[in-house]
């Protein structure tokens, strides 16, 4: 089975950190910011940094966003989305204004409850709640922990989309997604330690 | 649950990793990158490297240092020290660094950190805040290593940088530097009570009860320490144990 995973770069965020963590993780990835490629891959990563607006005109300016829908929704290619890479998933978002998301899955990225989490952004490590069915995480312990930094999540999932959740103060957090050949984390497993190379080699290897 | 980080702060000056009392008296304590490694196999929450020479040299921290460290660093890193510029950041967030901290080139242009907030996210943009105790209650914010004096209070300029888009306060008392008699619980609790962003203490710690003090007396998100780690037999973990058996949550 081949090991080579395409990062798709839309010139934000550490890509330094995601090469080196996906090599880390025994697989051979290939960045690319071209549509052709895209279409070709056998797994897709989409690692991401920062405002949800930013990353959304990031993919209008490089014109993926209909690749990536078809190579996903379309020829059902494994992908694996990080933090905004994760949160661009969703049909819509709302940092600093109103923005149209890939829409590959149904639901949307929204502030995190200020009042609930008392500070934000909501960084450094949580544990997750609950990893049932989700396959990413088997073999971790229970409830393992991960590298957070964020102050927006996704929600208002559809209910065939499953979910981990964690807990930051009074406010649930989308911690990870998965539905069919979707999955995503909020958490930077580039920066969670051997939790976060376990979950890269599983998508490597399994999905 | 959110967990209470526990930060080993590694100070540089150049190429070498040091430590300060009062911001002065150096010593030097070896080679960053085997400094680095240490704390790596130990699985530390994060890691923040000040170099803190670069501003009076008027130089940013190496690059070849960040690519060394990030090579093998599979946790978040801070990268600080003389940072003017956003070229400059995008240069070190490339070269393998997660967050940067600014401190004198930000007290000189608050409209730095709206800069980094706005084109790398809040979440890279620590604002390093360097206070000496000016009087009963009283603190005032220093940069420049130390040296130079702003007029304005801790307070008020972790406020204004809150608003700016930082994304989190490094807030380190220039008294307690190194002395290794505790935190200044009354500078964190203020400035930590005024702010909705995490807020880093720095600054004091010799042992593992000043740990949970800070936590439960200031209301911190984390806390940072560079002499314990280098001067004790104490470790990161065995500072996490302490606070656990405090009922203060930590990952271990």
């Amino acid at each position: 089975m081949s090991k080579e995973v395409t990062v798709i770069d839309i010139g934000i965020g550490n890509l330094a950190s995601v090469l080196k963590a996906l090599k880390k993780a025994g697989s051979v990835p290939k960045l690319t910011s071209d549509a052709a490629s895209i279409l070709a891959a056998s797994k897709l990563i989409f690692p991401g940094v920062g405002a949800f607006g930013a990353g959304a005109a990031a993919l209008e300016k490089f014109g993926l966003t209909e690749p990536i829908r078809e190579a996903v929704l379309g020829k059902k290619i494994p992908i694996l989305g990080f933090c905004m890479g994760m949160q661009l998933f969703a049909q819509r978002g709302y940092e600093n204004g109103d923005f149209p998301g890939l829409g590959l899955l149904p639901g949307e990225v929204r502030q995190l409850d200020i009042a609930k989490c008392r500070v934000l952004p909501h960084m450094g490590w949580n544990n997750l709640d609950s990893i049932d069915g989700m396959r990413l995480f088997e073999g971790l312990p229970l409830s393992p922990h991960f590298y957070f930094v964020h102050s927006y999540h996704m929600t208002n999932l559809d209910p065939k989309v499953q979910v981990s959740y964690c807990q930051y103060g009074d406010e649930r957090v989308t911690a990870a997604v998965q539905l069919e050949n979707i999955y995503g984390t909020q958490f930077h497993p580039e920066k969670s330690l051997a939790n976060g190379i376990h979950v890269l080699k599983k998508f490597v290897e399994h999905a | 649950m959110l967990k209470h980080r526990v930060l080993p702060l590694v100070l540089l000056t150049g190429y070498n990793v040091v430590k300060s009392i009062n911001f002065s008296t150096y010593r030097t304590l070896g080679n960053p990158i085997t400094i680095c490694r240490i704390y790596e196999s130990r699985g530390v929450d994060e890691l923040v490297l000040l170099d803190i020479r670069a501003t009076v040299e008027r130089r940013g921290p190496s690059l070849d240092i960040i690519r060394d460290i990030s090579g093998e660093c599979f946790m978040p890193l801070t990268i600080g020290g003389g940072i003017t510029d956003l070229e400059q950041v995008r240069k070190i967030l490339r070269a393998g660094a997660d967050k940067v901290a600014v401190n004198s080139a930000a007290v000189e242009n608050p409209q730095l950190v709206a800069d980094i907030a706005r084109e790398f996210g809040s979440q890279c943009c620590v604002v390093s805040i360097d206070a000496k105790q000016t009087g009963a209650g009283q603190y005032e914010v220093y940069t420049h290593g130390g040296k130079q004096p702003t007029g304005k209070s801790p307070v008020d300029w972790a406020r204004e940088a809150e608003a700016l888009g930082a994304g989190e306060i490094l807030l380190n008392s220039i008294d307690r530097d190194g002395a290794m008699q505790g935190y200044d619980i009354e500078l964190l609790k203020s400035v930590a009570d005024v702010v909705s962003i995490p807020v880093v203490a720095a600054g004091g710690a010799g042992e593992p009860r000043h740990f949970s003090q800070v936590f439960r007396e200031a209301h911190v998100s984390a806390v940072a320490a560079a002499s314990i780690y280098h001067f004790t037999s104490f470790t990161p973990m065995e500072v996490k144990q302490e606070l656990d058996s405090c009922g203060i949550a930590v990952r271990i």
